[in-house]
């Protein structure tokens, strides 16, 4: 349809350029064609005319002459041969002389003469004509005839029509068979580009059928179908390559948002942790603030501990050494009891003190072994023992069990005394404490300890294991310094073990701790450096040489005093002393004590130096060193007892620690010897 | 030309009818009717306009027309009034008076009046062979051997043509005067 359309369209336009040339050209030579003729018709007629009139002029002029009517109208008559319609001959003065009319012509005249010629009003001519003889004027001739202008330009009109129809007959036949010429090609063009467009086959060409404008046409229209497809080729190509380009990109993409998601998931779990770490360290730091606020209290605390029984020792010391006081021999002893009760206490308070500093500070160190719980208990029962007699308590311990614990054994020791100690402080008098242990599975074992005192409430059992915090027993008479559960607390922890507390007020209160069991871990070593149950070793060791030699290494000579003063009371002992380690490492070399006291701060070589050069020299390697040593903190004991010191006593003395350790050392001593 | 119905008019018609006399610039003739001797008198005066005469006729150019008139004095009066102030084809018109028996020398046209029939035919005569027109209006003029004759028909003035003697006079009658003749004599026609 649009390529029948176009085709059409261009033919159609052929033909009418053409029709139309040929009609205006047609018009242009009929018109002048027609005007020429009538003009030639109009003056032929007029002439035809007026040569008519001057012949019947001068024919009718006799009559006139010679008044002959009948001879003039004869000779008017003449004209029904004629295209005159009428005719008439006037006399001069204006009357009519003779007339003549065409057959149905209407006798319409004109009543006078009018001026001589030819006069054309609408469709008829009116001639007059002086009739004139030989001089004189006789008369006018007048006639009248149609004007046929008119009427042949109708049939002029007429004929031109079918001239012009059967020429443009004519001119579209040849030119719809001419404008094949141009259309042909052009047409044939259009063809091939309107196959280009539909069908996308840049590869056809247009056929050139000519060397004319058309030619040029098809060549150009193939050098640009030629650019075309080089273009589009070119074109798909790089679509190709975008196209793979938009793909790899459309991974990227699905790559980047997995890993967008993934991101976001890991975002959202780091969230969680830091949420959740967040309120931990929100914990942690209501814990910190808390522990900040106890060590505060605990400070003010421990201030006031100290000070209270150094007011004892210093107040009496005073009453003691003043002059203006006069005070009998009962009173000094009374005064001296309290000093030495308070130093005591101080003492005991300074230990506790720094076990519990040194264990939050983490510099604690516990070596865990296999112990034989029954060796533990028979020790701290012989050490509470004397406590529970004083008050008349009843003190129950388990029968001989062979249970054993991976412990501390010197820290569970402390633990246990502790727990027995306080057992029997805060107890009624003649209460009893029930120790008890029972293995709870090959994991565990536990030890409980319970007493028959007031018992604890709960408000009192959440503050338990709080530094200082002696639950209302600050104003009694029971003496105590409100660390010991603290400590005990984490040294069990720190041995895996558990602790716990339930209490009935009145009835009393239990205390247990869990350890590990460690039957599992076969027979335990005999023990090394635990000595024997202690045996009264005096009378044994009495040998050839009547007093055991004991060297002691000491700079201060205060210290150097008090142990002389107490060793002074045992007569199966000879001291000698050394101010410095090089000194007294002679002194051993030569007199080959049976026990050596060493002080650690020593002037030049310290202790523990001469502790080894002790070890490394064959003649004294086998003399047991006992540490006597300010330098009370447990990393430097544990040191002291790892480099190879035999006990380890720390000042201030005291006395049954050193009479124990130099017994121990002596039973060493004699046992080697035997 | 053939001759077509004649009409008839009456004299006072004849007279309106005549435009050329009528016309005629003397004074003494416009105020009143024509006669019949003034119709004669300008038809005589028109017939020369329709009859050619020889070269020889005229010895100049300008040489007189001259009519002569013969025993009718008072229709040569009238004739020159009628003539006064025109020429006859370029040449000047005169009258002449003529007796009986005058010769008719000179003479481009005769008119020879119907008191003269007794020796009309002499008259006639003498005007042989010499180119001379002419007119009578006597019943016996044609016989006589006049050329043309005029005649009173229901009270018109018409004439008679007769050609053959004019042209034995070397005279040639114009066809257009012959159309109007009442009769042309001598021919069949």
């Amino acid at each position: 349809m649009k390529r029948l359309g176009i085709g059409s369209s261009l033919r159609l336009k052929l033909i009418i350029v053409m029709l139309a040339t040929t009609l205006v050209a047609l018009i242009v030579a009929l018109s002048a064609m027609v005007a020429y003729d009538l003009r030639a018709y109009h003056r032929g007629w007029i002439a035809d005319l007026n040569a008519q009139a001057e012949l019947l002029a001068r024919t009718t002029a006799p009559a006139l002459s010679f008044n002959e009517v009948g001879t003039a109208r004869d000779n008017l008559n003449l004209l029904r041969f004629t295209k005159v319609h009428a005719a008439v001959i006037y006399t001069p003065n204006g009357s009519v002389f003779t007339s003549y009319f065409g057959e149905g012509v209407k006798r319409d005249i004109p009543r006078l003469p009018g001026n001589e010629g030819v006069q054309i009003e609408g469709q008829q001519v009116h001639v007059f004509k002086r009739i004139v003889d030989n001089g004189d004027i006789l008369g006018t001739l007048y006639l009248q005839t149609d004007y046929a202008l008119y009427e042949r330009v109708w049939s002029y009109l007429g004929i031109a029509g079918i001239v012009i129809v059967a020429s443009m007959l004519v001119a579209y036949l040849v030119s719809s068979w001419l404008q094949r010429i141009i259309t042909r090609p052009v047409l044939a063009i259009a063809h091939t580009a309107r196959d280009v467009v539909e069908q996308s086959d840049y590869a056809r060409r247009a056929h050139k059928s000519s060397d004319d404008e058309v030619g040029v046409l098809a060549d150009a229209f193939n050098n640009m179908l030629s650019e075309i497809e080089r273009r589009t080729h070119e074109l798909e190509i790089s679509n190709r390559d975008k196209d793979k380009e938009v793909e790899e990109r459309r991974l990227a993409q699905l790559k980047v948002m997995q890993l967008n998601s993934a991101l976001e998931q890991r975002v959202q779990e780091r969230t969680m942790q830091l949420e959740a770490s967040n309120g931990q360290l929100a914990l942690a730091k209501q814990a910190a603030e808390s522990a900040n606020r106890a060590k505060s209290e605990f400070l003010s605390n421990m201030s006031h501990e100290l000070r209270t029984p150094l007011n004892a020792i210093i107040g009496f010391g005073q009453l003691l050494t003043s002059e203006n006081m006069p005070y009998s021999a009962r009173q000094q002893h009374e005064f001296t009891q309290h000093i030495l009760k308070a130093g005591h206490h101080l003492l005991e308070l300074i230990n506790e003190i720094l076990n519990l500093a040194q264990i939050e500070s983490g510099k604690l160190s516990l070596s865990l072994e296999t112990v034989e719980l029954d060796e533990v208990l028979d020790d701290c029962k012989t050490m509470i023992q004397p406590q529970c007699d004083q008050r008349g308590i009843r003190l129950l311990f388990p029968a001989r069990h062979g249970l054993r614990v991976e412990a501390d054994r010197m820290r569970l020791r402390q633990v246990l005394l502790n727990l027995l100690s306080n057992a029997v402080k805060y107890n009624r008098d003649a209460g009893s404490v029930v120790l008890e242990c029972t293995a709870l599975d090959d994991q565990r074992v536990r030890i409980s300890v319970q007493d028959t005192g007031m018992g604890l409430n709960p408000e009192q059992l959440q503050l338990l294991f709080q530094p200082f915090n002696r639950l209302g027993q600050e104003t009694s008479a029971v003496e105590g310094t409100g660390i010991g559960l603290v400590v005990t607390r984490h040294l069990v922890e720190m041995m895996d073990g558990q602790i716990g507390v339930s209490s009935t007020v009145g009835m009393g209160t239990l205390f247990w701790i869990e350890l590990q069991n460690a039957a599992q871990f076969g027979p335990a070593l005999a023990p090394v450096v635990v000595p024997t149950p202690i045996e009264p070793p005096l009378p044994a060791l009495k040998q050839d040489d009547a007093r055991a030699l004991v060297l002691y290494v000491e700079d201060n000579p205060a210290s150097l005093k008090l142990v002389e003063e107490i060793l002074g009371y045992r007569n199966d002992l000879q001291l000698i002393s050394a101010t410095n380690a090089m000194q007294g490492i002679k002194l051993a070399q030569a007199h080959q004590p049976r026990i050596i006291l060493m002080d650690n701060n020593l002037p030049g070589m310290d202790g523990l130096q001469a502790l080894s050069m002790l070890r490394g020299d064959a003649r004294t390697s086998h003399i047991p060193v006992i540490a006597l040593t300010a330098s009370a903190m447990p990393q430097a004991i544990a040191e002291g007892l790892e480099k190879g010191f035999f006990r380890y006593v720390t000042k201030p003395i005291r006395i049954e620690d050193l009479t124990q350790a130099i017994d121990q050392a002596l039973a060493k001593s004699a046992a080697r010897a035997a | 030309m053939r001759q077509g119905t004649r009409h008839l008019l009456t004299a006072i018609a004849l007279w309106a009818c005549l435009p050329g006399i009528a016309q005629t610039p003397t004074p003494s003739q416009t105020d009143t009717p024509a006669t019949e001797n003034q119709i004669k008198a300008a038809y005589l005066y028109k017939f020369g306009g329709y009859v050619e005469w020889p070269a020889q006729s005229f010895d100049k150019a300008d040489s007189a027309f001259v009519i002569g008139v013969v025993a009718a004095d008072s229709f040569a009066e009238v004739l020159e009034q009628t003539i006064t102030g025109r020429s006859m084809n370029g040449h000047p018109i005169s009258v002449r008076k003529l007796r009986h028996g005058e010769g008719f020398t000179g003479m481009h046209m005769v008119f020879i009046s119907h008191t003269e029939n007794a020796a009309l035919n002499e008259t006639i005569a003498g005007v042989k062979g010499q180119a001379v027109l002419t007119v009578t209006d006597s019943e016996r003029g044609p016989n006589a051997g006049s050329m043309i004759n005029f005649v009173l028909e229901d009270n018109k003035v018409r004439f008679d043509i007769a050609p053959n003697p004019a042209e034995q006079n070397k005279l040639k009658i114009s066809a257009r005067l012959l159309s109007v003749a009442r009769k042309v004599l001598g021919r069949t026609s």
